[in-house]
């Protein structure tokens, strides 16, 4: 049932609960506390001031006591009383007529005591006054009795017991302060959230954001989290949907051609013709299909979750064999592709399958964009912690407006003609598989003309293996961890 | 090729597969090839008659409803060990393929995927089950007539001519020679000879079967190699 009490409520109850609580605690300890301690001051108030008449009355005799006690300042609740041998009471001083104030009923003298000692006694006199009574034998046989009440201690208590309630009700006024600060800057402002979260359920996500003018820091970094998540996601969103529009266009076309091929196939006799459009059916097939993998994988390289087989491999090896792999496409074409690798092996923690694939795109552009009798180049070099892989051509390099567009999916070079073979992938996935690498691929025209497409990634450590972890750590050829940013410097491209 | 194994008995193969046209399709096809088909649709009973009865070969689709194919492949390992299993997938991840190998598939292709890739890999594996022959190179029928064939030094000799084969080249070679009779599709030379499981672009293989083809040709002579329009390269010994 409490969970259904307005969470203000509950911390108004609960504050004046603990406020209660720990008043009434302080209370009782302080009454009892100050009582005890009262008590025995008391008592040695009694003893002192026995101690003195008896040497007042010894030396000056009833007179000297009278006087002092007529000068003395507690007579409101001191009492004194000399009782001769004989049991004559020589004098009895008490305080101003006082109902309350009366002598217990006892027996005036005390046998059994000795000159010298002391007898107690303690009575009520109301249900709170108490009265402390002393007799003291005196060398003579006379009794000084002495008795003091406690209504002192008790004004004193009350005056104790009054700053308490004081307290009490300062505090309870003074606890109004949190519970309006709690609830103007904590709870109006999650209210405020839940409002917003519920219109951001029910309505379009991307447009509200949780606002906190007011809210305590914590939960103004709350709402700030939220929104950058819901920034996140919005971008992402889009993103996926601008993919899905880019997909959904792109397969409309293999698929029309596709399509056309078959219409083609039912509506002629011609076996051999049919044939052919079988053949560029498949073709467009898997084009389709490789579309779709490729933009999977962008996808994927770009979030940082292409899942990856990283292993220990020979750079230097994977770009002969993946440059050897186009010197007949090449020589096809009439271009020349040569290799220039470093004497000592690269080796690197890797995705075979698809660094080659990466590879493979920025072959696939040199061959496509280099015209007939123009020469290829793929080299590796060491630099640093890093090893760089670069394909130069002697094609028409990249103008001005391509250095950011190219990497963009669906994006061509300025270069690129109808002719030119692709669709604008290859250059978003050769990014997306380096991003996954922690590595960095660029581009840029040579001096001497032609473009330079490069990879740059970290070098996996020598002897020991502890760059298993693919990219997070490096180990230099000293020996000293090394983090992979140092990749990231594309000035210190060779 | 209607009978692989030594015996002469057609070879038997369960087709696990969900999508009722694709399995449609393969058993019509690899029926007509002389394969002894059987089709199941979903994996308890898929697995039921994995399990059941010895196979030479189970292509095993790993989506499927109720048991999946890497819980099926599970399962036929632990039984048996002999069966050769090809995995089929829709998700071209190589993660999936590199779970699929450990667990003791013996293929693996992703869809879509050229039926004659399909038929060659069975092929390869039902040859690799059954008698180990020797390779096709040292005296195999495979070789065409006049051919004389020095793998040590990848060289062919034909009519007196000698041909010295680049390292790759000789590799082509033998996978044709392998594979003597039968369409080899590109993305199947691609993962066989150069291990490469995407498509990269540029017309390489066919350059590369371009010029192999050129060195083994002898003028005023048919190729053995030829291409089929759409499908791929097919090697026969026979011109």
């Amino acid at each position: 049932m409490f969970r259904t009490v307005a969470s203000i409520w509950k911390l108004a109850i609960m504050l004046v609960g603990l406020i209660a609580a720990a008043l009434c605690l302080i209370w009782v300890l302080t009454s009892t506390v100050l009582t005890r301690a009262l008590e025995q001051a008391g008592r040695a108030v009694v003893l002192d001031d026995l101690g003195e008449y008896e040497a007042l009355y010894q030396r000056v005799g009833v007179e000297g006591v009278t006087h002092l006690f007529a000068a003395g300042k507690h007579e409101r609740d001191q009492f004194i009383r000399i009782v001769d041998a004989s049991g004559h009471v020589k004098l009895d001083l008490r305080p101003p007529k006082d109902p309350r104030f009366h002598w217990p009923d006892l027996p005036i003298t005390v046998d059994h005591l000795l000159p010298g000692e002391t007898a107690w006694l303690e009575t009520n006199l109301t249900e709170e006054l108490i009265l402390t009574v002393g007799c003291r034998k005196l060398a003579d046989k006379a009794e000084l009795w002495f008795a003091r009440t406690n209504a002192a201690d008790v004004d004193a208590i009350g005056q104790v017991h009054r700053s308490i309630a004081l307290g009490i009700g300062l505090t309870a006024a003074l606890a109004i302060g949190p519970v309006f600060w709690f609830s103007s800057r904590v709870l109006q402002p999650v209210r405020k959230f839940i409002g917003e979260a519920r219109q951001l359920a029910r309505a379009d996500a991307t447009v509200h954001r949780l606002e906190s003018p007011g809210a305590i820091l914590e939960l103004e970094e709350f709402a700030q989290a939220f929104n950058e998540s819901l920034d996140r996601v919005q971008s992402l969103t889009e993103e996926l949907e601008a993919a899905n529009d880019q997909l959904a266009h792109e397969l409309r076309t293999p698929l029309a051609r596709i399509r056309g091929n078959i219409e083609s196939i039912l509506s002629t006799p011609d076996l051999d013709v049919c044939r052919d459009h079988a053949a560029r059916a498949i073709a467009e097939t898997d084009r389709a299909t490789q579309l779709i993998q490729v933009i999977l994988s962008i996808r994927a390289g770009d979030s940082r979750t292409l899942k990856l087989q990283p292993d220990r491999i020979s750079f230097a090896v994977l770009v002969a064999e993946t440059s050897e792999l186009y010197v007949p496409a090449a020589e096809e074409r009439g271009l020349e592709l040569s290799t220039r690798l470093p004497r000592q092996d690269t080796w690197i923690h890797a995705d075979r399958q698809r660094l080659q694939q990466a590879l493979c795109n920025l072959l696939d552009n040199a061959l496509a964009y280099t015209p007939r009798g123009g020469r290829i180049q793929v080299g590796l070099d060491h630099n640093g912690a890093c090893a760089v892989l670069w394909v130069r051509d002697s094609g028409p390099g990249l103008a001005e407006s391509d250095h950011d567009r190219i990497w963009r999916r669906f994006m061509r070079g300025a270069a690129a003609s109808a002719n030119t073979p692709g669709i604008g992938l290859g250059l978003s996935l050769v990014k997306a598989v380096v991003n996954a690498h922690n590595g960095l691929a660029g581009a840029c025209n040579r001096p001497e003309g032609g473009a330079e497409f490069w990879i740059r990634l970290p070098l996996a450590v020598g002897k020991n293996e502890l760059a298993a972890s693919l990219g997070t750590r490096q180990i230099n050829g000293s020996g000293w961890a090394i983090d992979s940013p140092l990749c990231l410097d594309p000035a210190a491209r060779s | 090729m209607k009978n692989d194994r030594s015996n002469g008995r057609a070879s038997s193969v369960l087709l696990i597969e969900d999508d009722r046209e694709l399995a449609r399709q393969l058993r019509a096809d690899l029926s007509e090839d002389g394969f002894e088909m059987r089709v199941e649709t979903r994996g308890p009973e898929g697995l039921h008659a994995a399990l059941g009865q010895s196979w030479d070969v189970v292509i095993l689709d790993i989506s499927l409803p109720g048991v999946n194919g890497f819980e099926i492949l599970q399962q036929l390992r632990v039984n048996n060990a002999e069966t050769a299993v090809i995995c089929l997938t829709a998700r071209g991840e190589v993660a999936d393929r590199v779970r699929g190998l450990h667990l003791g598939a013996d293929d693996y292709l992703t869809k879509p995927f050229a039926k004659d890739e399909l038929k060659a890999r069975l092929h390869a594996l039902l040859r690799r089950t059954s008698s180990r022959r020797p390779s096709a190179l040292s005296v195999g029928p495979a070789v065409p007539k006049g051919w004389v064939i020095n793998s040590p030094l990848r060289q062919v000799t034909m009519g007196g001519e000698t041909v010295a084969l680049q390292p790759r080249e000789w590799s082509v070679l033998e996978f044709f020679l392998q594979h003597e009779g039968q369409v080899l599709t590109k993305s199947h030379l691609l993962d066989r000879v150069w291990g490469i499981q995407f498509d990269p672009g540029t017309n390489v293989v066919d350059a590369v079967i371009c010029r192999l083809r050129g060195k083994l040709q002898r003028p005023g002579q048919p190729s053995h190699l030829k291409t089929s329009r759409g499908r791929g390269y097919i090697f026969q010994r026979d011109v």
